[in-house]
C-alpha cells in the first residue's frame, strides 16, 4: 500500500487539475470549417464592412488538388461584428489557422488599416505570416459561380512574390509610421495575378503604382 | 514417513502411496546366488530408460555372485554391484520422492532403512533446435530445451572454465522444480550473487513451472511493467551475459533461461548485431530505438495534432486528414483506442489460432478491419495507418510489447485531454519511473548515459569488436 501512496496522490491531484480540460470545446479535424482566406470590403457610404470567408470543401476530395470551396459572407458595422455573424451562420466551428491570405477591397483605400490589422492580429488562431493584398474590383463576386478555391492559387502566387518584400500581417504591424506597399491582385483569365502595388504611409493609402515590385 | 528395515513393509508403504499412480513400477529382485538377499526397485516409467534399469540394477543384482559373501551387502551393492555413474544413499522421504520423479531408481535392500537412488534417467524430451522467438541470420542455431541437464551442458560447453559455478536449488513446495543459478566466480559481483541467492531461497510457493514465475518473484520492482530480468533461449546469448558478469537462472521444464540484472538498453540489443558487420548492426540497433519511440508516441502525437495543435500540420496533410475524418462518427481518441484494442485482439487471436486457419483469420481481420470499416465510415484511413505503423514497430521489440502497450495507452489517454503537453508529461512520467528502478544497486537507465569510453561502443551503436569491452564495470569485479 505504501508503494502506491505517492503515485496515488500525484494521480489524484492530476485528475483534479486536469478535469477542466476535458470540458473545453475543442473540435477535431473533420468537425471544423477550414478557412483558406478572407475577403474584406468596406463601404464608405454605408460605413459598413462586408466579410467573406472561403471555406475548403472536402465533399468530393480524392487528392489535394480536388479542394473545392464555398463562401460564407456577412455584413456588419465593424469587421468584428461581421466575423461574429459568420461564426453564427457557419454550421461548424471556423478554423482559421491555415488561412493564407487577407484580401482587402477598394473601400479600404479610404480607411486607416490599423484597426483592421489589429483585429486580425488579435485573433488567437490567426497565423501571423498570413499575406495581405488588395484588389480594385469585387473579385469574389466575379467568381461567384466557380467552386474552385481562389485563395489557394493566390497564396502560391504571393509566396513567390514575397521576394519582392511584400509584408505579412505581423510585419505590417511593425510598420507604424513607415511606408509599405501591398500587392494589388486582379483576375487574368480567371487566375489571380499581381497587376500593381498600393503604397501606404502610416497605414493610410497614398497611391497605386503600376508594376512596382519594389 | 520413515523407512523400515523390513523390505516388505517398505514395499507395502510405497504401494499404498502410489496405488493410484499406474506409472510407478515395482520390481521385486532376488539374488540368484543368495536368495535371502531380496530387494525392490521402484521407478517411474517414462522417466527412466528401460534398458538402463535392466543394465544398471536388475541384471547386476540378480547375477552378482560375490554379493553372497559381502559383509555389508548394502555398501557392496552400492560400490560394486549396481552399475550407474551416480548412486546416492537416501535418508529423507521427501528427497526419495524427488529423486524417484527425477528418473532415479529407488533401490530398497532387505534389512536396511536407507534406500539407494540409482541414476537411470532417460526422460522424453525434444532435441536441441533453433528457438522460434530468437531466430538468427548468421549466428548459432542451438537453443535450450526443457531438460535442465542439457541446458547446463550447453552452457558448460561454451564456458570451459573452472570459474563457472552452478548452484542448485529446489523451488516449489509441490513441484520440487530443480533450478540452477549459474555465474562466473571472480567476474560476477559478490553482492549480486548473495542477493540473488537470498531471493531464490526466500521463494515460498507451491509451484514453479516456468522461469517467468521466478523472475516475478525475485523482481526488484514487482509492479513495474518493465522487466528487470532478461530471458533467452539461446546458449550463446546466455554465455555472453555470464561473461559480462551477470547471473543466469535455469529451471527444469522450460527452455527460457533468465539473466539478471537486466537494464533498459538491453531491450534494444540483439545477438544478431554481433553476427553481422558493425555498420549494419548499428543501423539495426538505431532502428530499434526509433521503433520504440514510434510505437509509444505516434498514436498520441496524431491525436494531439488532430485535436489540439492542428497548426503544426502542413496544408496538404491537413486537407487529407480533414477529408478522411469528415463523416466518421467516432472522435479521434475513441477511434484510436478502439482500433488499438482491436489490433491487440487480432494479434492475440493470431498467436493462439492453429496455423491451419491462421492465414484465413489474418486475411479476414485485414479485410474486416481495413477495407470494410473504412468504406462504412466507421473509422478513418489515417487512424488505421497510425495504429498499423505503431503495431508493427512494437513487434520490433517483442520483449517490451506489454510495457509498450501500457505506455502507449497511457500517453494516448493523457494526450486526448491536453494534447502535446500530455505527450510530454507522459514521456516525463515514463522517464521518472524508469529512473526510479534500481536493479541490484544499479540504476535501470545506467547504460543510457554511458560513463566510460568503451561502453559508448555498445549502447546506441554496435562498435567494432576491438573497441567492445566484454565486462560491464558496474557488474564485474574487474578481473
Amino acid at each position: 500500500m505504501k508503494a502506491f501512496f505517492r503515485p496515488g496522490i500525484v494521480i489524484l491531484l492530476s485528475c483534479i487539475l486536469l478535469t477542466g480540460c476535458s470540458r473545453s470545446p475543442i473540435p477535431e479535424l473533420g468537425n471544423v470549417n477550414v478557412v483558406t482566406g478572407f475577403f474584406a470590403e468596406y463601404f464608405p457610404e454605408e460605413q459598413s464592412y462586408r466579410l467573406s470567408l472561403e471555406i475548403a470543401d472536402f465533399s468530393g476530395y480524392e487528392k489535394s488538388s480536388d479542394i473545392t470551396a464555398k463562401r460564407i459572407t456577412a455584413k456588419g458595422k465593424t469587421i468584428a461584428y461581421a466575423f461574429e455573424k459568420i461564426n453564427q451562420i457557419s454550421e461548424k466551428q471556423l478554423y482559421i489557422s491555415h488561412a493564407k491570405v487577407i484580401l482587402l477591397g477598394r473601400g479600404f483605400q479610404a480607411l486607416n488599416l490599423k484597426n483592421t490589422i489589429d483585429f486580425f492580429l488579435n485573433h488567437p488562431e490567426i497565423n501571423s505570416d498570413i499575406q495581405i493584398c488588395m484588389t480594385q474590383t469585387d473579385i469574389l463576386s466575379e467568381q461567384e459561380d466557380s467552386d474552385s478555391s481562389f485563395f489557394a492559387p493566390l497564396s502560391s502566387l504571393l509566396k513567390r512574390e514575397t521576394l519582392c518584400g511584400f509584408p505579412s500581417l505581423y510585419q505590417l504591424y511593425q510598420k507604424e509610421n513607415q511606408s509599405f506597399s501591398l500587392p494589388v491582385v486582379s483576375l487574368n483569365d480567371a487566375t489571380p495575378a499581381i497587376s500593381s502595388s498600393a503604397v501606404f504611409s502610416n497605414y493610410q493609402y497614398q497611391r497605386t503604382v503600376q508594376n512596382d515590385i519594389s | 514417513m520413515n523407512f523400515s528395515l523390513n523390505l516388505q513393509e517398505n514395499y507395502e508403504n510405497f504401494k499404498q502411496i502410489f496405488q493410484d499412480n499406474c506409472m510407478v513400477v515395482f520390481r521385486y529382485l532376488e539374488n540368484s546366488f543368495a536368495p535371502h538377499l531380496k530387494a525392490v526397485a521402484i521407478f517411474a516409467d517414462g522417466l527412466v530408460g528401460a534398458s538402463l534399469v535392466n543394465d544398471y540394477v536388475v541384471k547386476p543384482f540378480i547375477g552378482s555372485q560375490p554379493l553372497q559373501d559381502a559383509k555389508n551387502p548394502l555398501l557392496f551393492v552400492k560400490n560394486s554391484v549396481l552399475q550407474s555413474n551416480d548412486i546416492v544413499v537416501v535418508t529423507d522421504y521427501e528427497d526419495c520422492i524427488k529423486r524417484l520423479f527425477s528418473g532415479d531408481v529407488i533401490f530398497f535392500l532387505d534389512g536396511y532403512d536407507t534406500p539407494l537412488a540409482v541414476n537411470a534417467r532417460f526422460p522424453a524430451t525434444r532435441s536441441i533446435s533453433e528457438p522460434e522467438n530468437e531466430k538468427s541470420l548468421k549466428g548459432p542455431r542451438e537453443g535450450f530445451c526443457e531438460l535442465i541437464l542439457f541446458n547446463t551442458a550447453l552452457l558448460m560447453r561454451r564456458l570451459k572454465n573452472d570459474r563457472l559455478k552452478l548452484e542448485s536449488f529446489t523451488l516449489g513446495n509441490r513441484t520440487k522444480t530443480p533450478v540452477v543459478m549459474a555465474y562466473l566466480d571472480g567476474i560476477c559481483h559478490e553482492t549480486l550473487i548473495c542477493e540473488t541467492r537470498k531471493r531464490l531461497q526466500q521463494i515460498n510457493t507451491d509451484a514453479i513451472t516456468d522461469t517467468n514465475q521466478i523472475a516475478e518473484l525475485i523482481k526488484a520492482k514487482p509492479y513495474s511493467p518493465f522487466r528487470t530480468t532478461g530471458s533467452s533461449e539461446r546458449p550463446d546469448v546466455v554465455a555472453n551475459k555470464l561473461l559480462e558478469g551477470r547471473i543466469a537462472i535455469i529451471a527444469d521444464g522450460t527452455p527460457q533461461v533468465i539473466t539478471l540484472p537486466f537494464l533498459f538498453n538491453e531491450y534494444f540489443q540483439s545477438s544478431d548485431d554481433y553476427s553481422i558487420n558493425f555498420y549494419f548492426g548499428t543501423v539495426s540497433r538505431l532502428l530499434r530505438y526509433l521503433s520504440f519511440l514510434i510505437a509509444i508516441f505516434l498514436p498520441a502525437m496524431y491525436l494531439a495534432v488532430v485535436k489540439f495543435q492542428k497548426e503544426i500540420l502542413p496544408e496538404k496533410l491537413l486537407y487529407s486528414i480533414s477529408a478522411a475524418r469528415m463523416n466518421v462518427p467516432l472522435s479521434a481518441a475513441m477511434e484510436l483506442l478502439v482500433f488499438l484494442i482491436f489490433f491487440e485482439i487480432l494479434r492475440e487471436a493470431s498467436a493462439r489460432t492453429p496455423s491451419v486457419i491462421g492465414q484465413t483469420l489474418s486475411i479476414a481481420g485485414a479485410l474486416i478491419l481495413g477495407q470494410t470499416a473504412v468504406e462504412a465510415n466507421f473509422i478513418s484511413v489515417p487512424a488505421i495507418i497510425i495504429v498499423a505503423i505503431s503495431g508493427l514497430c512494437s513487434n520490433v521489440l517483442p520483449q517490451m510489447r506489454g510495457a509498450m502497450l501500457l505506455c502507449r495507452l497511457g500517453i494516448l489517454l493523457v494526450a486526448s485531454q491536453i494534447g502535446i503537453y500530455g505527450v510530454i508529461l507522459g514521456a516525463l512520467a515514463i522517464i521518472i519511473h524508469l529512473s526510479d528502478i534500481t536493479v541490484s544497486s544499479t540504476s535501470y537507465l545506467n547504460d543510457m548515459l554511458p560513463h566510460s569510453k568503451g561502453s559508448w561502443m555498445d549502447i546506441y551503436i554496435r562498435g567494432p569488436y576491438r573497441f567492445l569491452t566484454q565486462k560491464k564495470d558496474y557488474l564485474s569485479k574487474g578481473n
